[in-house]
């Protein structure tokens, strides 16, 4: 069987009218297996989004490759989209459609077997407690219950592959460990997952692997473990500033 | 990229349903329009007004024919002593013709003068000729007074010019008249019977039908243009620019449907909306037509045939298809659902001058307009609607305005694929670097700069010495824009034009393929010339503006055959081949760069020759990849055509064993070339390469 993720060198330049050239992302290469959340932990502008854009065929990578259960994104973005669910922060819902309206679509254009589609939407409302505003419109629905839907789309025609970009940024705490306990179970379901984020007590509960981003490079990459081993330091907080300096160190002239 | 149907259903069937919950949408695309129809009606009653002021200004041609010519044209003298001193009156000029009738028919005179004698029998029938519909009773008037002369007007009331100046000529006859009956009265000192001075009137050889069509014709493209504005507009901005606004787009972007799904989904819903408006509108239109009575709208139910119809849906949709396509260019472009509106008002302004091309007085299908998308279809409904079917041109008008809305559909496909889409970027990677990949994107639009340009210094030019037009159109336009794109898109000289030595025996293929090749072109002229026949007068003209006696011949060989030899090949086998040759298969390559050949040589019935020409130049470019050849056969080919023309060897009519002979020579020296290639470089392979392995 292929690899769920796979990146390799892969790198992005931007050009932008008053910068100019910006390398959001360089040679970043890593790999994520069935059953594992893959984490990317990095500050602002670090090139997550970037990264995950690139794998969600959305942005073409300017070098190097990246294939989902071994379509290349650039070959066959359809059948590299068809694997995956991708949910962002950024990533809205259609506030016009009600909430079974909104899975429904999402299934049917993601492939899912027509006659399949309604048990498929009934599980869904089920599974995360749907229920009570399945026909209420979008746009009428608490931050909350958007998150739930959101995340039920996500997953509307059972990918194998999920990738969350920040998906905690503007919860409450309440939420935001809901969302975290969601996640831990599409793992356990056996789907592979790459999750970013800029929270340090996020990536350190729910990461099996985490990858440390900064200005585009992966400075580090193992289990947490791995990681406290190689610097020394028991809390990521630590462990991650001290790559970051490490890596400013090392190749100064980079912006 | 895969269109599936199932897709395309469920993303349309959505994309309506929100539409129809969006009450900003109902209000500015249902409500809104129903309440303006009245007042658009209004305004094209004005126009249609204004456009009679044009008529007036302009001058017409007419012809006199019948027995009392001389006493008509004492008659018209008159008229034209008294109206000479009015600016503003109506101008018309006599045109000698051989037969009024046929020359009425084919448009060369706008009415005819009969002069009769009163009382006595006379043909009454227009000639039967084709295109002129059957007689016409004679209508009520003035009782005729035996022996006084008779005048009757002979128009065309399906042609707009032709009923007009009819008209005008009557009533200055008429006035013309009164004069001379007081005149008369103070000369004799005695009553003279008017009427038997001369008896005015009119007959109009077109039906009431016919002229119904017109009115409708004029303004049927407009109404549809307008609704499908008022319709898509809002749905357009709503569908990208509203989109991503939101930041649904992104989410619609990672799911499995493809852009072209996405985007003909989206393309579909605006024509939805669009065909609803009409509906609704047509509906409107047909309750005023019901209540106030429609000048010349009577006889509309005549002029729509089921069979007129399913024409007319045919040459509609196109017009559609761009309308909406260029909807959503602009929304796909825009940021915001704000900034897609702020551009929608001026696009509506400026994309409604095509559609009102039909109210140009006499505008024709075969003129230029007919490379105009969407203008052309205007003038083809007018056409079908006044019963005129010209099908090889309708047909390429029809194919022009698919190609732009298949065009306008690809370039905001781009959009979608960009990552200004989702991102603040402003430039891809490709804008920024610059260079030949930015130029192999840009090219189209420099060449229709370029063609655009052509066309309008030519209509300044036409008065201009021969000399000075080759001089303006080879040396400042073609060379001109093409140095201004090396220097704009830094391209190094050498490998943008071809210059590169080929090797020696190509120079024996271009002798060999120059007679070849002018002959074969002259076969192509002549197997277009069945479906597309050209005009006799245009084709002297043309040799008499290329070939002006005054001007000596090293002149005319200089100016029509080397100059070409390298300023066109530098324009089209040196910049346009270079900016296409990644793109493009090169088989197709060649037949586009050819055809492209021709359409800058404006005149029409040039375009066969030329393209062939041009894509037998494109070819030998490609195998030699050197466009020293081409120029050499450009060169030789034009000098070639003007000796032809300096010897009277007949162009046309020439022996079909030459024909033969000319293929064959031609495929002999193109062996030449192929045994000799030596390929351009970087073009695509000609067959799909297998990955290895
Ligand atoms: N379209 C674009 N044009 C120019 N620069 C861009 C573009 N998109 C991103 N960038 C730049 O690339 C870099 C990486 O951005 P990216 O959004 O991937 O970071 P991130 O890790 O997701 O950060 P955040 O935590 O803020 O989401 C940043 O410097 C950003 O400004
Ligand atoms: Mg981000």
């Amino acid at each position: 069987m292929s690899i769920p993720i796979r990146v390799q060198q892969l790198s992005k330049t931007f050009f932008d009218e008053g910068r100019g050239e910006v390398h959001a992302v360089r040679e970043v290469s890593f790999e994520c297996a069935a059953g594992e959340i893959f984490g990317l932990l990095g500050a602002n502008g670090a090139g997550k989004t970037t990264t995950l854009r690139i794998l969600a065929t959305i942005l073409k990578p300017t070098s190097g490759t990246a294939s989902v259960m071994g379509h290349d994104v650039l070959e066959e973005p359809e059948a590299v989209r068809r694997q995956l669910g991708f949910s962002s922060s950024t990533t809205a819902l259609y506030p016009r459609l009600t909430a079974r309206e909104t899975l429904d679509f999402f299934a049917r254009i993601n492939g899912c077997p027509p006659h399949q589609v309604k048990a498929r939407v009934d599980y869904l409302i089920e599974r995360f407690g749907i229920g009570d505003y399945a026909s209420a419109r979008v746009d009428k629905l608490s931050q909350g219950m958007k998150q739930k839907v959101a995340l039920a789309r996500t997953v509307a025609h059972d990918p194998p592959v999920l990738i969350f970009d920040e998906p905690t940024v503007g919860l409450d705490v309440l939420n935001a460990v809901e969302m975290q306990k969601v996640i831990a179970e599409f793992r356990a379901e056996g789907k592979a997952i790459i999750f970013s984020t800029h929270i340090m007590s996020e990536a350190e509960k729910l990461c099996d692997r985490i990858a440390i981003v900064h200005r585009g490079r992966i400075h580090a990459c193992d289990t947490l473990a791995g990681l406290r081993a190689a610097t020394g330091e028991h809390y990521l907080e630590n462990i991650f500033i001290k790559s970051a300096t490490a890596a400013a160190a090392a190749s100064p002239g980079e912006p | 990229m895969n269109l599936d149907p199932r897709i395309i259903g469920v993303l349309l069937a959505t994309e309506l349903r929100m539409i129809f919950r969006d009450r900003r949408i109902l209000f500015t695309s249902i409500l809104l329009p129903i309440l303006l129809t009245p007042f658009l009606i209004l305004i094209s009653h004005r126009s249609i007004r204004h456009y009679e002021q044009t008529l007036k200004t302009s001058e017409h041609p007419y012809a006199v024919a019948g027995e009392r010519t001389n006493e008509v044209r004492a008659l018209l003298a008159q008229v034209h002593e008294r109206l000479k001193t009015n600016q503003q009156a109506f101008k018309f000029n006599e045109k000698t013709v051989t037969d009024a009738m046929t020359s009425l028919v084919k448009d060369e005179v706008h009415f005819v003068v009969r002069g009769f004698t009163g009382g006595q029998p006379r043909a009454t029938n227009p000639p039967a000729a084709k295109g002129v519909p059957g007689p016409v009773d004679k209508p009520e008037g003035e009782a005729e007074v035996a022996g006084a002369l008779v005048v009757e007007l002979v128009f065309r009331g399906d042609r707009d010019y032709s009923a007009f100046a009819a008209g005008s000529m009557a009533d200055a006859l008429g006035e013309s008249r009164r004069l001379l009956r007081s005149q008369a009265l103070v000369q004799h000192g005695f009553p003279v019977q008017v009427k038997q001075m001369a008896v005015v009137e009119n007959r109009e050889i077109a039906q009431p039908k016919a002229v119904a069509g017109l009115r409708l014709g004029m303004m049927l493209t407009m109404f549809l243009f307008i609704f499908i504005m008022m319709g898509g507009a809002m749905v357009a901005a709503d569908s990208i620019a509203g989109e991503k606004e939101r930041g649904t787009l992104e989410t619609l972007l990672t799911t499995a449907a493809s852009r072209l799904e996405i985007l003909t989904a989206k393309q579909l819903s605006i024509l939805v909306m669009a065909a609803l408006i009409t509906l609704i509108q047509v509906g409107n239109l047909l309750a005023f037509v019901a209540f106030k009575g429609f000048p010349g709208m009577g006889e509309m139910s005549g002029v729509l045939s089921p069979g007129i119809v399913v024409l007319l849906i045919f040459l509609c949709l196109p017009m559609a298809a761009l309308a909406c396509s260029a909807l959503l260019l602009v929304s796909g472009w825009a940021k915001s659902y704000k900034e897609a509106q702020m551009y929608l008002m001026p696009m509506m302004l400026l994309g409604i001058v095509p559609a009102l091309a039909p109210m140009l007085p006499g505008a024709s299908l075969r003129s230029v307009l007919v490379l105009v998308p969407m203008a052309n279809l205007a003038i083809g409904v007018r056409d079908v609607l006044t019963r005129q079917f010209d099908w090889p041109m309708l047909v390429l008008a029809w194919v022009i305005t698919v190609g732009a809305a298949a065009w306008v559909m690809r370039w905001s496909a781009r959009f979608l694929l960009t990552e200004r889409m989702i991102t603040a970027a402003d430039r891809d990677d490709v804008e920024a670097k610059g260079g030949l990949p930015l130029f192999q994107r840009q090219v189209w639009r420099w060449f229709a700069l370029i063609w655009a340009s052509l066309l309008i210094v030519s209509g300044f030019s036409e008065k201009c010495d021969l000399r000075v037009q080759l001089f303006i159109n080879l040396v400042l336009i073609f060379f001109g824009f093409c140095c201004l794109i090396l220097r704009y898109y830094h391209l190094p000289v050498r490998e943008a034009l071809a210059l590169r030595a080929p090797r020696p025996l190509v120079w024996l293929g271009v002798l060999i393929a120059v007679p070849a090749g002018f002959i074969c072109a002259l076969g192509a002229f002549q197997v277009a010339n069945l479906f597309l026949p050209a005009p006799q007068a245009m084709v002297e003209q043309l040799s008499q503006s290329v070939f002006p006696a005054h001007i000596p011949a090293w002149q005319i060989l200089l100016g029509i055959s080397v100059m070409p030899g390298i300023f066109e090949e530098i324009t089209f086998r040196g910049v346009l081949l270079h900016g296409l040759h990644r793109k493009l298969h090169p088989a197709v390559l060649v037949v586009v760069v050819g055809l492209v050949f021709g359409i800058f040589h404006v005149a029409l019935f040039r375009f066969v020759p030329t393209a062939a020409l041009g894509m037998m130049l494109a070819a030998v470019t490609l195998l030699t990849g050197s466009i020293f050849p081409a120029m050499l056969w450009h060169a030789l080919s034009n000098a070639l055509g003007v000796l032809a023309y300096k010897w009277q060897i007949p162009e046309n009519g020439l022996d079909p064993s030459i024909y033969l002979l000319g293929l064959g020579l031609l495929a002999a020296a193109f062996w030449i070339f192929w045994r000799q290639r030596t390929p351009y470089p970087g073009l695509r392979p000609w067959r799909r390469q297998c990955p290895p392995g």
